[in-house]
Formats: C-alpha cells, structure tokens, sequence
C-alpha cells in the first residue's frame, strides 16, 4: 500500500512540476514573441504608466535565480526610472550582484543612452565607497533624483543587530534608559532607513515562494509580487505588475 | 484539533487517502496563518461582521484538525493585530467577547486538551489586552504549557515590528541589570528573545484572501519560509487551498533547506568572528600592545562566558514573560 501511495506521490509531483514549467515556458515563448515584432520605447513605459492611479515610491527587486542576466536586470531598472521610481534597491540571493557591480552600473548607463530624454540625476548608494556617482558631472538642481542600492544578502537582519548593540552600549555607558526603546526608537537607529523609505512593492524572481533573507524590518506593507524568472520579464509585464500594484487596498488593520 | 468534537471531524476517508499521498513527501513541521477576509465573506453574504468572525473561527478549528491528521504538530495564527485596536470599539470588544468565549469553551474540555498533549501560547504584548480577556487567555497557557505533543501559538495584541523593538528593550534591560554584556547582543540571541523563542521558525506561511503582504506578522522569523498567497476567503478557505500550499511547500523545500543552512553558517562564523574581534579589542586595550595575538584557550574561555551570560539573560526573559501572564489588574 506504502508504495502505491509513494507511485500516486510521484504522479501528483510530477503534474504539478510540469504545470509550474508550462507557465514559465509560456511565458517565456511569449516574451521572445513580442520580443520580435516590437522593441520596447519610452513612450510605452509613459503611456502606461499614465493611466495609474498610484506608483510605489520604493520599488525592490528581489532576485533569487542564479546566473542573473544582468542586461535585463539593467533595463528593468531604467524603466522604473522612466515610469517615474525615485527609490530602487536589489537583493540577489546568491550575492553574485555584490562582485559585478562595476558591470552592473555600466549596463544602466548604457541603457539609459539609448533613451531619449534624461531628466533625472542617478545615485549609487554604495556601502564600499563612500562617494556618490552622479552621472552627469555637475549636479543640476533642477534634476529629480533617483536612489539605487543593492542590497547585500544578509544585510537586514544584521542591520537590527548593529542598532541593538549600539543601544546596549549606549545603555552601559548610562546615555540612555532601556525604556526609551520602541520602534520609532529602533527605527531611527537602523542604517537602512536612513536613505530609503520601506518598500511598497517588491518584485520577485525565481523559483523559490519566500523572500530570501530580504531585511524584516522594511517589509512590513510590502506587497510581494513573483515572477518566475528574469528571463520572462519585458515591458507589458512590467507594466502588468505595477498595474496589479495598484489594486492592491492596505487597511493597515482597519 | 480537539473542539471540533461536535460532528463534523468525522475523520473523512477520502482525507485519509490524500493525507497518505502527501505524506510521502517533505511535511512543514510548523505552519503559521494570516487568517484575512472574514469580514468580506460576510458581507458578500450580508451577514453581521460578528458572524464573519465567528465562521472564521469555526474555520480555524477545521483547519487545525487538518494540520493534525496531515502530521503539522506546530501551528501559529494572526488572531488579532496591534493595528487592530484601531477598528470600531464595537468590533474590537465583540473580538474580544469572542475570544473569551471560546477560551471558556476550550476549558471545559481540559481532559481532551490533556489527552491530545497539545500546548498553547499566546504571542503579543499581553498588557494591552483588556485585564478580564488577559486573565481567561493566562488561565489556558497556564494550564497547557507542560504539554508537549503538539503547539498552537496564537497572535494576540501583536506585530512583529513591536516584537523586535521589545526584544532589543529587553535585551537593554539586561545589559541594565548587568546580566548582559553589549557583545553578547548577536542575531541568534535576539532569536531567542523573540515572542516566539521556544518554536522553529515557521516552514509554510499561508495567508487567504489575496493579499500578497504579510502585514508585519512574524517578518523575523519568515526569511526562509515559503510564503504561500490563497485567493479564497479565509472562511472559505478548502482543503484544496491547504493541499496546494502543501504541494508549493514540497516543490520548495530543497531549495529553502540550502539557503536557510547557508544561511545558517554564515551567521555562526560571523559571530565567532565579531567575538574574536572583541577579545582582541580588549586585549589592545588592557596590555596597551600592537599585537592582538589570540590564543584558542582564551576564545574558549570567552566564548563559555557568553554563553553563560547568555544562559541567565534567557531564564530572565522566561521569568519576565511568567510575571506578564500572571499580573492581574
């Protein structure tokens, strides 16, 4: 009996498999077809966006594929510049982003030339090096300025633990009392807030169903939308997930 | 699990059956639920909120028994948020009219509690529950807590942003007391100053309704969890919803179990390192020398300490806890 249900097991396993691949190859034929008969323009990105009610100001893109294509990566990027995203960060799983950064950056240049119109100032926040790369050499002021950070992997909850180590030190020292601790309090300690508001969307790639690590502190609201790869990823789907964003109805416990 | 004893857990054969499917696969040990849309169902319905409520909770007796067959001897459920207090007082009494009810209706069945072996927690900030609800839902974990053959944590008066800034507090207030030293603050430490300190973290995290946000319920605990978003209303929630969580769950598990282990590692060598790095600190300090020459004899000595430190730091979060749950006012 052990064994006809370990048979039935494998059957259910395997349909449920193969469904999970169907979806991904479907989407993927789709996106080379559209790939062919139409390449992606600014106007589109606009059009699209035009129509929506509202867009995340931080949107965050959490990659958990190995291998990332780090062109597409690169292009989705400069869309949620041009649909109008000041703050963007990205979390790779397997921390290979972290080494080809340079590669990365030079990707985004590249294709933010072959957009027409450049009316935003773009900042690097990078741990290692303290300075900021605008692109443009001198910073114009009248520039709307637009945050991308890639996130190390293991980041967030090392964050927590920092500031609670900072605060159990200033406690020692008698600088401050235990009970002053909330979460306004531990919030202002936190290194990641303090360029970047929390994420209301984050886009997530590759097939595993979970977060990775992704830092628990900024995710409170977070809506977590899943894309089985980058691969399947080009415009309409874009446009298609900031749309679903935007059903979305917080009631923030009401 | 043991209150659903009225009729309708007829162990059903056709469950059964499925049950030995799955079971020949990888079972989450511990699964946590957002239990969203009750008040949606009613209203689809044009039923009184109260009653949405109330078939929610008859849902969530449903579903446990489901867990129980399936061999989930962990669950944990978002009863009722922080963020919650700040619904109509109407509803918020009703909710907790509704849990004071059902806490005196789970007493009279202490000998089926007993039999079964199941343990009952309740997570949150208890000093902001009404005194009088505080006192019914104390009277339960009290009686439960020697059990230790299956869990249910329930979420009351909690968010997870509330949990880490009073786990740190905590933390301060040992540091205060001189039980704690600042170093011996690391990330597996605050884990175990978490409301959640005596479970694994959870394997699958189911939420109904659609929403696709996990609301600041256990961000901590869900960094490898797979995270599982059902369109069905949580009162309407299926046995078929649960299955296909439970066969996402299975298409999951080897990938998460690699990257939870990774994960794992890291945090170790992290933290021996940092510890290292804090003896050889002091050393500096201390002989007022360049070298920072450490031996191992000494890490071993340091590391018996913090963990001795670490020891006394956790029996005086239990007690603090003991004390909450018992305080009447």
């Amino acid at each position: 009996m052990q064994l006809f249900y370990r048979f039935l097991h494998f059957l259910v396993t395997l349909i449920f498999s193969l469904l999970i691949s169907f979806r991904y190859y479907f989407k993927l034929t789709r996106r080379k077809i559209r790939g062919v008969f139409y390449r992606t323009s600014e106007c589109d990105i606009k059009n699209g966006v035009a129509t929506l009610r509202s867009l995340p100001r931080h949107l965050t893109f959490i990659v958990m594929e190995k291998d990332v294509d780090l062109c597409i990566l690169a292009r989705l990027v400069v869309w949620s510049i041009t649909a109008g995203i000041s703050y963007i960060s990205i979390q790779t799983s397997e921390g290979d982003l972290d080494k080809r950064k340079t590669e990365f950056y030079g990707e985004v240049y590249q294709i933010r030339q072959e957009m027409s119109t450049c009316d935003y100032e773009l900042h690097f926040t990078d741990k290692d090096s303290a300075e900021q790369n605008g692109v443009n050499g001198a910073a114009h002021k009248s520039l709307r300025k637009v945050h991308v950070n890639i996130l190390s992997y293991h980041e967030g909850k090392e964050d927590v633990t920092k500031a609670a180590q900072t605060f159990c030190t200033k406690v020692k020292n008698k600088e401050a009392q235990s009970k002053i601790m909330n979460i306004e309090h531990l919030s202002n300690l936190l290194e990641v807030n303090k360029d970047f508001p929390d994420p209301e969307l984050a886009i997530t790639f590759g097939p595993v169903d979970s977060i990775c690590a992704y830092p628990p502190w900024q995710i409170r609201l977070t809506e977590f939308i899943s894309i089985p790869s980058l691969q399947v990823m080009d415009h309409t789907l874009f446009l298609q997930t900031l749309q679903q964003y935007n059903k979305c109805e917080q009631r923030l416990g009401r | 699990m043991f209150w659903t004893s009225e009729g309708n857990q007829k162990r059903s054969r056709i469950r059964d059956f499925f049950n030995n499917v799955l079971k020949c696969g990888e079972i989450p040990r511990h699964v946590a639920f957002i239990m969203d849309g009750n008040r949606r169902f009613a209203k689809e319905r044009q039923q009184p909120r109260a009653q949405g409520h109330e078939s929610g909770f008859q849902k969530l007796a449903e579903t446990l028994q489901w867990c129980f067959e399936l061999g989930i001897y962990e669950v944990t459920v978002y009863a009722f948020s922080i963020e919650n207090f700040k619904r109509s007082k109407e509803e918020v009494d009703g909710l907790m009219e509704l849990t004071k009810r059902k806490v005196a209706k789970l007493m009279e069945e202490k000998d089926k509690i007993m039999e079964h072996g199941v343990c009952i927690r309740v997570l949150g900030d208890l000093t902001l529950l009404p005194p009088d609800t505080r006192e019914a839902v104390a009277e339960v974990v009290r009686f439960s807590k020697n059990n230790t053959k299956c869990f249910l944590n329930v979420c009351l008066a909690y968010t997870s942003r509330h949990e880490i800034a009073e786990a740190v507090k905590l933390t301060a207030e040992g540091v205060e007391l001189g039980i704690l030293e600042p170093s011996d603050v690391t990330e597996t430490l605050l884990d175990k100053t978490l409301y959640t300190n005596k479970s694994p973290d959870p394997d699958l995290l189911i939420r109904t309704s659609g929403e696709t946000r996990l609301s600041d319920f256990l961000l901590w605990q869900t960094s490898h969890t797979c995270l599982i978003f059902e369109k069905a209303l949580w009162p309407a929630f299926s046995i078929w919803d649960f299955y296909h969580a439970i066969l996402c769950y299975q298409w999951n598990y080897t990938k998460l179990k690699t990257e939870k282990d990774k994960t794992e590692r890291y945090k170790l060598t992290k933290e021996l390192e940092s510890l290292k790095q804090s003896i050889a600190h002091k050393q500096i300090q201390a002989q007022n020398k360049e070298t920072s020459q450490v031996d191992e004899h000494e890490i071993e000595e340091a590391i018996k300490r913090k963990d001795e430190r670490q020891q006394a730091f956790l029996s005086f979060v239990d007690e603090r806890r003991q004390q909450i749950l018992e305080s009447r006012c």
